[in-house]
């Protein structure tokens, strides 16, 4: 019984691995973003073209306008030993721009890089 | 209850272990690093007055939007393209498993900023990039155009 009530407090103080992954929106816009046609296709066609609304709308100079369909990946690492925890997190976040005239008519597409994490644990140093 | 003991240690004391276990949560210390391919950006090759935005978001891509993908307003408007990477060291202690942390502190501890403005042309009218690390701010490079 002794043992047991020991186990039961010395057991929860150890800890473990931790591997965390979070995506922000859907990676898949950046693939979609290929059937929007410059010139033809329109503002309001860009939710069915991409599968989702976009994440944020930026008003230009002229009545143009960007919008911005994000998505990202974060990965954290770490472990616990005890009552101590280490852990970092690698993220990295992109988007498809759509560039739409005052008409509402796409101009032109751009998009940042897609994101690349890595797993890593150690959080010090450089 | 002071007269019984486990394995030699008073069983108060025992109790009194228990507690502070059962109060503590713990320590943690991490780390949060965004978009850190910013670090590696090159705009040396870059002319203000001559470099045009078509040519800037070929070599370089848009700008990524940083901490959550709904900040990509700050990062791309009418006159500007801004490229930034953070890089994030969060310490916590936690007391109790009911109201925790009770104590934490976050500090952004290095920082690479890209940002370049153009003009109506759409031609570069500006380029800045620095780099943070810690306290001491570095600037890489800083150019406009001249009239």
């Amino acid at each position: 019984m002794k043992r047991l009530l020991l186990l039961a407090l010395v057991t929860p103080l150890l800890g473990g691995c931790i591997w965390n992954r979070a995506k922000v929106n859907d990676a898949e816009v950046a693939a979609r973003a290929a059937a929007i046609v410059p010139g033809k296709t329109h503002a309001e066609e860009l939710p069915k073209l991409m599968g989702t609304v976009p994440s944020s709308v930026i008003p230009l100079k002229d009545g143009r306008t960007v919008y911005a369909f994000s998505y990202g990946d974060a990965k954290t690492e770490g472990f616990t030993l005890l009552l101590f925890t280490l852990s970092k997190t690698n993220s990295a976040f992109s988007a498809v721009y759509v560039f739409t005239d005052m008409k509402g008519v796409v101009r032109h597409v751009e998009a940042s890089p897609a994101p690349e994490t890595a797993w890593e644990t150690w959080p010090f140093g450089e | 209850m002071g007269d019984v003991a486990f394995w030699g240690v008073n069983a108060v004391r025992i109790w009194v272990l228990a507690l502070v276990v059962a109060l503590c949560g713990g320590c943690t210390f991490s780390r949060v690093r965004t978009n850190p391919e910013v670090a590696d950006l090159e705009t040396a090759w870059i002319v203000p007055g001559t470099t045009t935005y078509r040519e800037v978001v070929g070599r370089l891509g848009m700008p990524p939007p940083v901490g959550q993908a709904d900040s990509a307003p700050a990062f791309v408007s009418a006159e500007t393209l801004h490229w930034l990477s953070t890089d994030t060291r969060i310490f916590e202690l936690k007391v109790g498993y009911i109201v925790s942390p009770i104590f934490r502190r976050s500090r952004t501890v290095a920082a690479d900023d890209v940002l370049i403005r153009f003009d109506d042309a759409g031609v570069v009218r500006q380029v800045s990039r620095t780099r943070r690390r810690g306290d001491e701010t570095t600037v890489l490079d800083f150019r406009e155009a001249r009239p």
